[in-house]
């Protein structure tokens, strides 16, 4: 034996093994193994997978058609009788597990599979509502499983981070409150501004709030009352909203905003009668249509003015630094801050705020909020009973957890971060190296190998983008028909994407210069190499590399790697998830790179950010990661905000869509919703945003 | 006049007749050996693509068709673990090179230097074994990537204790009269290195290098697990990180690469040992001769 | 044990201490991108990135880096983590008593089982039992620990629903005084177990080879011949000298007790150090990871120290070297 130092012992053996316990090991292997087989096997939940897909994306399909042409939604017998849904039985049998109804068979004839209502707040679609009421439990503590842990920031007006939103959403508000399908209703203002009410003027370029009055923060106490005002709107977006958040930001030029200086001069603030409530007029330098589809909790949460702490580094020119603004934790929301770390190091704690001014609510006492690293953990918890909702259900559990009756999902068009979120596949325009600016201003050069769109379609046309759903997502959401969500208003979903096909493919690569003989590069074997290619020699093989800035991706992506292998492309992936949306995209070092991009419920507020030229950004999140410049689709933009018409305003998006169905900068892969998961004790959650728990509850 | 033979090949060849007294070391080699096979094999054993998915096939059981099932993107799990064998060994091989040469060299130098230098080293020893390489790997992976950055981190902090065996085994030899007898001829510290010590310590240095494999194997697969492996090669512990969301549903996704895992450090362990036992016979045979009986102790 | 001993084994410290923050130093500043700019945030202007780098002391000279970064360590400062912009060492406390408390758990068990296993097959080393635990054995630190992990949530905590499958307590009770201990306890069983499993081996190996290498020697048959019985001798002779390696092999596991087990961590959701290892690296702060290796690097010196003096005030034979 050999100690520490290094000195053999004699006279110390190992031990040997005789036959005899070595046939044994073999032996208790295989027993190991036996009992593990036989113990983790359960029901293959297979077939009633496929079976739960098919059903709900033919209910998702019907309330769509039925939405598109009546204008709302309808409940399943409704469809049924209009003639929207076909097979299927509608027993009656309503069982309610959480907030979701369960109105009998799908097509596939499995029961409890999908033919389900989400009771919502606007009116539950189900004639006589969810559940009784007046009999909501109140108290308790909610324990949330969250994706990401939590971080310096607390402030959801500074950052569009999902998990920074998930996790502190709850403890604010916004001016003026969306439900799923995008209507508006009015939150911390007190009536929503229409042309006939007067509070939208001059064709869409002045908008007057007028604020609820006896809204009081968090940090408000009796003797020294501190009331939400004008003040703290005006305060909010000059120095948070305006400069720092990555969708908002998009009204600062319209808005004619002094970045520098952080100033918005145009925003004019009267506080009411003893520093509360008041009005608040925005007035932008031309007609800014999307307004009101930026101002919920999301895009546009409150802080108090001048609440910025002493965190490092310190602003300059009187604007909070990033590190300042990010520190805030005081809002109006229903829940306030209470602490970290307890009871378990990572954990946060929000609890009721006793003052909320939508009277009667919380029902919750607290919101425990407990990080996983791992979604098989954070999983095993929910299905544990260790947390009673997880804003991710991992996408192979989705079907086993919904047949299970102690349990309810929602799925819901938005991330914790933004809603109706498209999977973006980014090619990278320009050469790798070039500075921002030279993108920026035309002068980079192209891609080598992407810069050609014919490759661009070739890989398009490469990617089997039903398998992209099915493998990588487990079939949770749908392929994307348009550049724009379908839940968007604008979506011209009749332009036609490429289409899986290999030999269009193929044939779009020969003709690029790529048809010289294969060769076998890492683990692909017939990777194309260049012939006759304008800028690349003779013999270069066909490698396009894959940025992952997220461990989300990996399944997609293997996907695509197979396909494009496929049609001859080696597709190294690298993964960078310490800083690649900031350095990478300061010297373009990346090939292709996949974001989910939320698109908003307007396309100027998360669509324009991704096509116009000025917003080649060096910071923050990449937005326009392509370095796509295109005057006439910029022109579509800048025409598209002004315009009130929504029949023109539809065009305009319509024109900019076949421009980039043309240019392809992007390859739209799926829109992913997410499955939420909760024990269906607990009902009342507003799944689509990040205040979900405003009015929800759990018996027991 | 030639030097006598060094001890330690005479006892070998003693030992090796007697080699079913030493199962450890048979199924060791056979286990490692079987594994090198298959990793030597590659492609040939495996043919087609490793990453080609397939929607119809997704999440089979083990058929005729796909002998270890396949995967939720409908991969071929046979040819996933065949390839990640290639894997695996790669970096195991590129571990133990960097270990060996720099362990070998440093050990016997020390040795034979003495002295300051020897000093030295001990520090330079003590100092990369308390590092905890696990958590410098998870830094090493976020700054330069998965892959060879890893084998190199791996690489580099293997050898200490190897070092520390080989300078043991160099004092030992150091007085031994062969030794002698060449530095009075004049050779040098790498003559002698190469020449004398070299071919004496390789039994002591494949104890501890079979064990430095079997830690390599898992600390890869454990990176893997974590989502820190290269995501262009196959990777038996990716195999058992994909398995976790299906672990009741598709058991054959985390038997097969796990007890690929398995089988591989099991094999270079008792390779390790058993090379252990071949090394100091003496206390293998105290061992057979009390097994036998009391009859060892008078009579 | 001599003074000159002690005194010599400490100044050994020193150079190996002086190797491993030099060695964290210059990983420090071989991390690719630029730490001020980690630091100011996203959405910083050139302005606050400069003051970052002031702050960071990233405009000076490297060697007067490297003594502020020594005499900070003196003091215990760490640096700031750049997700949570609070200090390393704030950051690490809040996590190391969790983690210490499941190692130092699977250590106790792991120890004692290993212990009592390796007597029970030195005393007789034969019999079908004894090669079944010695099987047990080799197989226990084969198998990977996470794979290991899985299953037993799997089995223990989901299918037969025993014990938590998840956490160091029970989040929404809110538990205090014996309530709350015997809470951690319950959560405690499944980890510490499948951690002690991996730990197991490597004890009773060491003890059972140390006992039966004992009982080859000479002194121990010339006390069997003189008639004392078989357990005497083990207790009283050949036990105490066969332990010897155990102390260091208990004192070499202390860097494992301190590092944490990062996959048992991931798989149980433990709030420790290895967790925060996970977390620190998907968000790309280093300064919170090295923080970490330095002072698991630390707390291994600190134990070889210890370890090696034991060693030598038991073992006369070493300190008279």
């Amino acid at each position: 034996m050999i100690d520490r130092m290094g000195r053999l012992r004699r006279g110390t053996g190992q031990g040997g093994f005789t036959l005899i316990e070595l046939l044994v090991v073999i032996v208790i292997l295989g027993i190991l193994a036996g009992v593990v087989v036989f113990s983790v096997s359960g029901v293959t939940d297979k077939g009633e997978s496929a079976a739960f897909q098919t059903d709900a994306r033919t209910l998702r399909t019907a309330q769509e058609a039925y939405f598109a042409k009546f204008g709302e939604y309808a409940d399943v017998q409704t469809l049924a009788d209009e003639g929207f849904l076909a097979g299927g039985t509608f027993t009656g049998n309503r069982t309610e597990k959480g907030n979701t109804i369960v109105l009998g068979t799908g097509p596939s004839g499995k029961p409890n599979s999908a033919y389900t209502i989400t009771c919502g707040e606007n009116g539950s679609p189900v004639p006589g509502g969810c559940g009784t009421a007046g009999t909501v439990a109140r108290g308790g503590t909610l324990v949330v499983g969250e994706t990401f842990a939590s971080n310096a920031t607390t402030n959801v007006a500074s950052s569009t981070g999902g998990g920074t939103h998930a996790w502190w959403e709850t403890m604010y508000n916004g001016l003026i409150e969306l439900d799923e399908a995008g209507n508006p209703s009015p939150e911390l203002a007190a009536v929503v501004p229409t042309v006939g009410n007067g509070g939208i003027t001059n064709g869409g370029a002045t908008y007057t709030l007028t604020l609820r009055q006896n809204v009081e923060w968090h940090d408000s106490t009796t003797a020294s009352p501190h009331f939400f005002n004008a003040e703290d709107v005006k305060w909010t977006f000059e120095k948070v909203l305006l400069r720092l958040h990555a969708r908002t930001r998009g009204m600062a030029a319209t808005l004619g905003y002094d970045s520098a200086n952080c100033r918005a001069d145009n925003i004019v603030a009267t506080n009411g009668a003893g520093s509360n409530g008041g009005t608040v007029v925005f007035n932008f330098n031309s007609p800014y249509i999307p307004f009101l589809k930026q101002l919920n909790v999301t895009e546009a949460a409150m802080n108090p003015a001048n609440s910025v702490s002493g965190a490092f580094p310190v602003g300059t020119n009187g604007c909070p630094s990033q590190a300042q603004a990010d520190a805030v934790k005081v809002g109006t929301g229903p829940f306030k801050f209470d602490s970290i770390n307890s009871p378990s190091a990572g954990d946060g704690k929000v609890v009721r705020n006793p003052k909320y001014w939508k009277s009667g609510l919380p029902y919750l006492d607290a919101i425990l909020m407990r990080p996983f690293t791992a979604d098989a953990a954070r999983y095993n918890a929910l299905v544990n009973g260790d947390v009673d909702f997880v804003w991710d259900v991992p996408n192979p559990n989705v079907a086993a957890l919904d047949a299970n009756p102690a349990f309810g999902i929602a799925a819901t068009q938005s991330l914790g971060g933004g809603p109706n979120s498209v999977d973006q596949v980014i090619f990278n325009l320009k050469a790798s190296g070039s500075t921002v600016a030279s993108v920026a201003n035309g002068t980079a050069p192209d891609h080598p190998v992407l810069g050609n769109v014919n490759v661009r379609r070739a890989i398009f046309h490469a990617i089997n983008r039903d398998d992209y759903l099915n493998i990588g997502r487990n079939g949770i959401g749908n392929v994307s028909r348009s550049p724009i969500s379908s839940q968007v208003f604008g979506a011209a979903t009749d332009i036609p994407l490429p289409a899986f096909s290999v030999s269009t493919a193929n044939s779009l690569l020969d003709g690029a210069g790529w048809n010289g003989p294969r060769v076998t590069v890492g683990s692909t074997p017939n990777v194309r190499t260049a012939l006759g290619h304008p800028t690349l020699a003779d013999g270069t093989p066909l490698t396009i590399r894959f940025l992952q800035g997220s461990g989300i991706f990996t399944d997609r992506l293997a996907v695509i790697k197979a396909n494009l292998a496929a049609v001859g492309i080696d597709m190294p992936i690298t993964v960078n998830t310490t800083n690649a949306n900031t350095q990478v995209f300061t010297n373009r070092d990346f090939d292709l790179y996949i974001i989910n991009y939320a698109n908003g419920y307007d396309p100027h507020v998360g669509v324009r950010r991704q096509y116009h030229s000025d917003q080649i950004s060096t910071t923050g999140t990449p937005n326009n990661a392509a370095g796509y410049r295109n005057p006439a689709v910029d022109a579509d933009f800048d025409q598209a905000v002004q315009t009130l018409d929504t029949t023109a305003r539809a065009a305009l998006y319509r024109d900019f869509q076949q421009r980039v169905v043309n240019d392809l900068p992007y390859a739209w892969m799926i829109e992913t919703p997410n499955v939420r998961g909760f024990r269906a004790t607990c009902t009342g959650f507003r799944v689509w945003t990040g205040l979900f728990a405003e009015s929800a509850s759990c018996a027991g | 006049m030639t030097a006598p033979p060094p001890r330690r090949s005479r006892v070998r060849r003693r030992s090796l007749r007697n080699a079913a007294h030493y199962p450890a070391l048979l199924a060791g080699a056979l286990l490692t050996g079987l594994v090198v096979t298959v990793a030597l094999l590659n492609e040939r054993l495996a043919p087609g693509y490793v990453f080609a998915t397939s929607a119809a096939d997704r999440l089979s059981p083990p058929s005729v068709d796909h002998v270890m099932g396949t995967d939720q993107l409908g991969r071929d799990l046979f040819t996933g673990v065949v390839r990640g064998a290639h894997t695996s060994l790669g970096v195991v091989a590129g571990v133990v090179v960097i270990a060996a040469v720099i362990g070998v060299v440093v050990g016997a130098l020390s040795a034979l230097r003495g002295g300051v230098v020897d000093d030295v080293v001990l520090r330079v020893i003590e100092t990369v074994q308390t590092v905890p390489r696990f958590f410098l790997a998870v830094l090493v992976v976020g700054w330069f990537g998965p892959g060879t950055p890893v084998t190199v981190l791996l690489g580099l902090t293997s050898w200490p204790f190897l070092a520390r065996v080989v300078r043991a085994e160099t004092l030992s030899l150091r007085e031994r009269a062969f030794v002698e007898a060449a530095r009075a001829a004049g050779a040098g510290d790498l003559r002698v290195l190469v020449r004398h010590v070299v071919p004496n310590i390789v039994p002591g240095a494949a104890v501890v290098l079979a064990l430095v494999g079997s830690r390599v194997v898992l600390l890869e697969a454990g990176l893997a697990f974590l989502g820190l492996a290269d995501a262009n090669v196959a990777s038996w512990g990716a195999l058992v990180n994909n398995a976790q969301p299906y672990l009741a549903t598709a058991w054959w996704m985390s038997v097969f690469p796990g007890g690929a895992i398995a089988v591989t450090v099991l094999g270079m362990n008792l390779l390790s040992d058993g090379l252990a036992g071949l090394a100091d016979p003496m206390s293998a045979a105290h061992e057979r001769r009390w097994r036998g009986g009391e009859s060892s102790l008078g009579g | 044990m001599t003074r000159r001993f002690v005194v010599r084994r400490l100044l050994q410290v020193v150079p190996t201490v002086l190797g491993i923050v030099t060695l964290t130093f210059v990983l420090v500043h071989a991390a690719p991108g630029d730490p001020a700019l980690d630091f100011a945030g996203e959405g910083a202007d050139q302005a606050q990135i400069d003051a970052a780098r002031t702050y960071l002391g990233l405009d000076r000279p490297l060697p007067s880096q490297y003594a502020t970064y020594a005499a900070n360590l003196l003091t215990g400062d760490l640096g700031t983590s750049f997700t949570q912009r609070r200090p390393v060492r704030t950051v690490i406390a809040d996590r190391l008593p969790a983690t210490l408390l499941l190692t130092g758990s699977a250590l106790a068990l792991s120890t004692a089982a290993g212990l009592a296993l390796g007597v029970w097959a030195g005393r007789r080393a034969r019999g079908a039992a004894a090669g079944t635990v010695n099987v047990a054995a080799v197989l226990s630190y084969s198998l990977p620990g996470f794979w290991l992990a899985q299953l037993a949530v799997l089995l223990v905590a989901l299918r037969l629903g025993w014990l938590p499958a998840t956490g160091l307590n029970d989040a929404r009770a809110g538990y205090t005084g014996t309530a709350a201990v015997v809470d951690t306890a319950r959560h405690l069983v499944l980890p510490a177990l499948v951690l002690a499993v991996s730990e197991v081996a490597l004890l009773f190996r060491v003890t059972r080879a140390g006992l039966l290498g004992e009982r080859g020697r000479e002194y121990v048959r010339t006390a069997l011949a003189k008639g004392a019985s078989d357990r005497e001798v083990v207790r009283r002779h050949a036990l105490p000298n066969a332990l010897l390696p155990v102390v260091t092999v208990v004192g070499s596991r202390v860097g494992f007790l301190v590092s944490g087990a990062v996959l048992v961590e991931t798989v149980f959701n433990w709030p420790g150090v290895g967790r925060l290892l996970v977390e620190a690296g998907q968000a790309g702060d280093h300064p919170v990871i090295l923080g970490m290796v330095l002072l698991v690097a630390l707390a291994v010196v600190v134990t070889n120290l210890v370890t090696d003096l034991v060693y030598a005030w038991v073992d006369p034979r070493i300190r008279h070297r």
